[in-house]
């Protein structure tokens, strides 16, 4: 007889109740009471009784020895100083919001508008939600990350790429396709200063991050890239006079990618740095 | 003072101990050492449960303990008086242990032979048939992903929610990793009581 076919009827219906009963416990943290059934079913199976067991009894503790306990504690004792509790992930949000422009406004008054004046209300409407949505997003972003245990209502992961694919998107649905003109020399200019303009801009940000307690600096660093490089990308949107969208997609788009990658990229290297070291 | 012994979690007045997690979290941030000791009191049995599923030996998972307590006192800035704390500890407690995870395999595929053994760690050991024995064999069973979920679930008694804020996950992946793992489970036991 196979293991399976061992397993009565009534086991399963067992089963069934257990999990609607965990997941009971699980969202509200009180355990349903099992139908009397159910009970009579585990009084009598071994197999039930150990599963229940398992599941719904308390789980034996742990301790670590008494000289590590203790030298933890004087380790604690021996440096603890008050400290003023970080600001709600919606202030840390809109201080993201807030230096994201007040970086972009001076910058984009020494550069000019050449762009704004080569766009259309619907092509600056279009491209500037997007933009400003995406900085939002990234500066929610940071702010979960920064805090253990806050609810990440957005996956860094899917915010990054709902901004990539947003921008890409908005560009190609509202710009026009023209034949490239000095493609690669006008490009590669536009490409230099987005990301030199990414680099104070992902600093400043750090400086506000580390302020916290980054749980995955791989993906926060991400994230700082996006943010940085997006910044990068506004300015260039609004002083760039090639509005084609292909310029915008490579070149534009290209300092998001950058940013991205080399932020990935310092944040694994601080982490497996800070990882040696700690 | 010493670590709470036996159930991880008080049963019967579960909510009231959780509800004085927070005070004391803030008596911490102001710098009070009795909250200190007694945050440890209540927290390290839970912590320490959460490490040794994971570790090989006890010198190791009360390395990374020791490494959490220190993380959770240099990051108690992080922690909001308006949130709950188990989530914000777990989510500490968690980087704690991937940084740990990471940090062995990177020093084990360093290793080189020599010529005499040194003398090896000492086995996380529970009396055979115990229920600690039982709970870690169980565990051993499952992914690790799936592992991290049920202790959170299981160790600290925190809703789908609060783990999913303490893995930086959504509540549905959560349910999801859940699941699979009570089907493991009870495979197991399946197969151990047939």
């Amino acid at each position: 007889m196979s293991m399976s076919a061992e397993i009565g009827t009534d086991c399963r219906l067992i089963d069934t109740e257990l999990d609607l009963a965990l997941i009971a416990r699980a969202q509200s943290g009180e355990t349903s009471p099992l139908s009397t059934q159910a009970r009579e079913h585990i009084r009598n199976c071994a197999r039930c009784r150990q599963l229940y067991a398992w599941l719904f009894e308390p789980t034996p503790s742990a301790e670590s020895s008494p000289e590590v306990y203790r030298r933890v504690q004087q380790q604690l004792k021996s440096s603890l100083t008050p400290v003023a509790p970080q600001a709600a992930p919606r202030v840390l949000a809109a201080q993201f919001l807030v230096v994201f422009l007040l970086f972009a406004s001076p910058a984009i008054a020494l550069m000019g508008t050449a762009g704004l004046r080569e766009m259309s209300a619907l092509q600056l409407l279009g491209i500037g939600s997007v933009l400003f949505c995406g900085a939002a997003l990234l500066s929610w972003s940071l702010a979960w990350q920064m805090t253990p245990g806050s609810l990440h209502r957005v996956p860094a992961r899917v915010a990054v790429v709902t901004l990539s694919a947003g921008f890409l998107a908005g560009i190609a649905i509202l710009f026009p396709w023209h034949a490239p003109e000095a493609f690669l020399l006008r490009g590669w200019k536009c490409l230099k200063t987005g990301i030199l303009m990414a680099f104070p801009a992902a600093l400043l940000f750090w400086l506000l991050v580390r302020r916290g307690y980054a749980m995955a600096s791989g993906m926060l660093g991400g994230t700082l890239g996006t943010i940085a490089g997006l910044l990068g990308v506004s300015v260039l949107q609004l002083t760039c006079d090639r509005q084609d969208a292909a310029h915008l997609m490579v070149w534009h788009g290209g300092v998001l990618l950058v940013s991205t990658c080399l932020g990935i990229a310092v944040g694994r290297v601080i982490n497996r740095v800070g990882r040696n070291a700690g | 003072m010493t670590q709470e012994a036996g159930s991880i979690v008080p049963q019967s007045d579960r909510a009231a101990w959780e509800n004085e997690l927070p005070g004391l979290m803030v008596r911490y941030q102001q710098g009070d050492p009795i909250a200190v000791e007694e945050l440890m009191r209540r927290l390290s049995g839970m912590l320490m449960r959460f490490f040794s599923g994971s570790c090989n030996s006890k010198s190791d998972a009360e390395d990374l303990f020791q490494e959490c307590w220190i993380r959770i006192h240099r990051a108690r800035h992080t922690y909001r008086p308006t949130e709950p704390v188990l989530p914000w500890l777990f989510g500490i407690g968690r980087h704690t242990k991937v940084d740990g995870y990471r940090r062995r395999r990177r020093r084990e595929s360093r290793e080189l032979l020599v010529a005499e053994l040194p003398e090896p760690p000492i086995r996380l050991q529970h009396e055979p048939g115990s229920e600690s024995e039982k709970f870690d064999r169980l565990m051993e069973s499952l992914p690790d992903s799936q592992r991290e979920v049920i202790l959170m679930l299981k160790v600290s008694g925190m809703s789908l929610e609060e783990v999913a804020r303490a893995t930086s996950s959504t509540v549905g992946a959560i349910k999801q990793k859940a699941h699979r793992a009570y089907e493991k489970l009870r495979l197991v036991l399946e197969r151990e009581s047939s």
